[in-house]
């Protein structure tokens, strides 16, 4: 039996860490891709489990490479990897940046999940706390997060969510009525997460590197190759208040619903040159300097597994990548967000396995294969960019083999392509999209159970309503708190005037 | 540019549409949802004993019912197509317009399986208000669960029990399982509503909650409804009876009982159109699969140990004859005045 799972995260890290090396592909795809191999693992969703989180681990730290040996970002999560580490890779230390990346990645993956996966066994006991009207506070508050701070422009993460929420309202209203499906039968049960994912995350993406004529090349490997990845990892052991500040930085991000992506590695690099003089660096920041790497590089492993967080315990995933795994998990039967999930230590171990046996494999995998990791970047990208697009196609193919498959991919593609070029938040797209059904879900169950004794249709009921009840700070804190916070993001996104980074 | 993706694009659609696989499992549901993680496990195990590859296909829409309707219409037709149906599809075949009907079909396997009711620990029955989730599939159990809490009044009449439920019952529409079951477990539900495999999982030894009743089963030989051997002594009618001193009766009863079985005992089904040339080769691997351990315990632990049923002409004589006019409108009263389902009254079933 251990033979089975061990054989299947060697699997799962090396694919991981093969799609993380092409450029631009990230996690996202490479769980796409693999979505419609959920049937062979029916029987043992836990052996599925531990495929796809060796996947995500290992896709985590090769994107990374990529980012500093092409300056192509291998994901958007490690596009604040390029800013240094492409300049040392330029200068001749690719195999030093390499060390740090290594070091960095699997002391950041390793450590954070440890700690993470600690508190599971907690989780159960805060998520009873979670009534239907926390419920439907947390869900405004995760609309609120990536609405109004991981966009810089409000007004179009306004109609970027009220669209997700449209997606998400598709298919059928609490009762089984069809709703928004326009007559179409196959839309009367929603819009599925992989083809959204794979519309409006996976397809623009690659078709992106088409347009901008992506062309890598990683540079040559030296003599003193294995000198460099020494002293990689020696600049890791003595900076090693940037490494775990830069995790730390992650690991918050990735905890915020709809957040997590490209914010974490950005926030990271930022902390991290406010730490240091300028005028004390050897080489200034953004010109190859390791500590700059250093910074960064780590956040984007300790975030994918933060991300994780919410999406188990209350099915509202912190990046689209995270969102996949929540896919995934429901395909398998998986009840996301229940206290008997979060109990099963079947689960909790077959997530723990899968994350450090990919962080620490990839890791141990790129040293060995570093010639051939740069082999695999001088493939024109033409070449695996359309092998994926064809897996991507072919997996969403595989929800009903119907023709309607292709025609809402390719719908959803064509407006995926145009929100990436109008800079429109997908991520609060998707955030939306994941919390519409259960807004309207808690919104008439709070109003059900804690407004009205017995539901009355009309201006009449508005005297039965229990107002005090529900706004009763001593009933329901979380709720109020939910609330309060969703209401200050909004008027802070709307109010402020330094806008900062723009994520989306 | 333009070239390579449109290369790319040919691809994809040639290799996406290449692979038909023999023979084919239609679900009317979505992946994931209970009958579907059900259909797969089939499908995986139904192709040793068939020798030929089985896959998966899955057709959702709402109320799964779009699934059945293009079986119905269209796919029944193809040799080796098999439909894989719930116990929602028997109320809605009921209660909702569907195209489809059983009696067109032969019956490959179904199992008779039942649903376990649980409340919260030491709730009186005889009083308070009691919030009840609900949604779709949950018919039955809500109106036994209204019965348990008004018991007998006067003369057992839809309007009596209506009156009493919106009295008593604070009822949230839409929740799904596991929301339910979350709910109920952080007291916001009072009544916790499971399959037995899931049942045993989630409460079995757990503070807090207590069994309230199960629906028993279909006994096919003697036409009537037995204990079920999972959770002996548990039987709705039973626990009526111990609570109010009576059996129980009348409208809402009859109601009751027809949904009851037209859900519980082809809760798990598979179908093929009537007169299929491959049924009968697929019913006797389906058989196989039932008497091999390996394969049935794989089956049963997504279900419970429930017994199969492959005489389908007895099966559908027997639901049949739980369709009176009286007992189909009151479901259907019942179903738009208690849950605001929006069922028809359908005098087809009648004939």
């Amino acid at each position: 039996m251990w033979m089975e799972y061990l054989m299947w995260a060697m699997l799962g890290t090396a694919y991981g860490m093969l799609v993380g090396i092409i450029p631009i592909a990230g996690v996202t795809t490479a769980l796409i891709t693999v979505f419609s191999m959920g049937t062979y693992f029916m029987a043992d969703p836990y052996l599925g489990l531990v495929f796809l989180t060796a996947i995500v681990a290992s896709c985590a730290s090769a994107d990374s490479y990529t980012s500093i040996l092409t300056g192509i970002p291998g994901a958007s999560t490690t596009a604040a990897c390029v800013i240094d580490g492409y300049p040392m890779a330029q200068k001749g230390q690719a195999a030093r940046a390499m060390g740090i990346a290594i070091a960095d990645s699997t002391f950041n993956g390793v450590v954070y999940a440890l700690f993470a996966f600690a508190l599971l066994p907690w989780y159960g006991e805060i998520i009873v706390l979670f009534g239907r009207p926390e419920f439907l506070g947390f869900m405004m508050m995760a609309l609120a997060c990536v609405g109004f701070v991981a966009s810089k422009n409000v007004y179009t993460s306004i109609l970027a969510i009220i669209f997700g929420l449209f997606l998400g309202m598709v298919g059928q209203d609490v009762v089984g009525n069809p709703r928004y499906a326009f007559g179409w039968e196959y839309l009367e049960n929603g819009i599925g997460m992989v083809v959204l994912l794979s519309g409006l995350f996976g397809i623009p993406e690659l078709i992106d590197g088409f347009r901008r004529g992506v062309k890598s090349a990683a540079p040559a490997i030296g003599n003193d190759y294995w000198q460099q990845l020494k002293q990689g990892f020696g600049d890791a052991r003595k900076n090693w208040k940037d490494m775990v500040r830069g995790g730390f930085i992650g690991f918050v991000t990735g905890l915020l619903p709809g957040v997590g992506g490209a914010v974490g590695d950005f926030l990271a690099y930022g902390a991290t040159k406010a730490a240091h003089k300028e005028e004390d660096q050897e080489i200034p920041f953004g010109e190859g300097n390791p500590v700059g790497l250093l910074g960064c590089e780590g956040a984007n492993n300790s975030q994918k597994v933060s991300s994780m967080i919410p999406a188990v315990l209350f099915g509202i995933p912190a990046a689209p990548f995270a969102a996949m795994v929540m896919a995934i998990c429901m395909y398998f039967g998986m009840e996301i967000g229940q206290p008997s999930l979060l109990q099963d230590t079947e689960f909790t171990n077959a997530l723990m396995f899968g994350y450090i046996f990919g962080t620490i494999g990839v890791a141990l995998l790129s040293i060995v294969l570093y010639k051939y990791i740069i082999k695999i970047l001088e493939v024109p990208y033409w070449i695996y960019a359309s092998f994926i697009i064809v897996v991507i196609v072919w997996a969403n193919m595989q929800y009903t083999g119907g023709w309607e498959d292709f025609a809402l991919l390719s719908i959803l593609s064509a407006i995926g392509v145009l929100l990436k070029r109008f800079n429109v938040s997908r991520p609060a797209i998707l955030v939306a999209y994941v919390v519409a059904y259960k807004i309207d879900e808690y919104f008439w169950g709070t109003l059900q159970i804690y407004g009205y004794k017995q539901w009355k249709s009309g201006w009449d009921s508005m005297s039965d309503f229990r107002w005090f009840d529900l706004f009763n700070i001593w009933n329901h804190p979380i709720f109020i708190l939910c609330i309060v916070i969703s209401i200050a993001l909004f008027l802070n996104g709307i109010l402020r005037k330094d806008k900062g980074i723009d994520y989306t | 540019m333009f070239k390579k993706l449109l290369i790319s694009a040919v691809l994809s659609v040639g290799i996406a549409t290449s692979a038909m696989a023999d023979y084919t499992l239609i679900v009317p549901q979505a992946p994931g949802k209970g009958t579907s993680v059900w259909g797969e496990i089939i499908a995986k195990n139904l192709e040793k004993f068939l020798g030929e590859p089985v896959v998966v296909r899955h057709i959702p829409g709402a109320r799964d019912i779009p699934g059945f309707n293009k079986f119905h219409n269209d796919l029944r037709f193809d040799d080796k197509t098999i439909m894989v149906a719930h116990g929602g599809n028997g109320v809605s075949y009921l209660l909702d317009k569907v195209d489809y009907d059983y009696y067109d079909y032969e019956l490959i396997g179904s199992m008779n399986n039942d649903i376990v009711l649980g409340k919260q620990e030491g709730k009186d029955e005889k009083s308070g208000t009691w919030t009840i989730a609900g949604g779709s599939g949950f018919e039955p159990d809500a109106a036994a669960a209204a019965m348990l809490l008004c018991g007998p009044q006067g003369d057992n009449t839809i309007t009596e029990y209506l009156a009493c439920w919106r009295e008593r019952v604070v009822w949230v529409n839409g929740v799904s399982g596991g929301e339910k079951r979350l709910g109920f477990q952080n007291g916001e539900f009072d009544i916790a509503r499971e399959s037995p495999a899931a049942w045993k999982r989630f409460y079995t030894g757990i503070e807090g909650n207590e069994l309230w009743f199960t629906h028993g089963i279909l006994d096919l030989e003697n036409n009537v409804q037995m204990d079920d051997p999972n959770f002996p002594n548990t039987q709705f009618e039973d626990v009526y009876e111990g609570l109010w001193g009576e059996q129980p009766t009348g409208e809402l009863y009859d109601a009751y009982k027809l949904t009851r079985n037209w859900r519980d005992a082809i809760q798990k089904s598979l179908w093929m159109n009537k007169g299929n040339p491959n049924a009968a080769k697929v019913k006797a691997a389906v058989t196989e699969m039932i008497n091999d351990p390996v394969a049935s315990a794989e089956i049963y632990a997504k279900t419970g140990v429930y017994p199969w049923i492959q005489d389908g002409e007895a099966l559908l004589a027997a639901l049949k004859a739980l369709i009176t006019e009286d007992a189909l409108r009151n479901a259907v009263r019942w179903n738009q005045e208690a849950y605001g389902f929006p069922s028809v009254f359908k005098p087809e079933l009648l004939d």
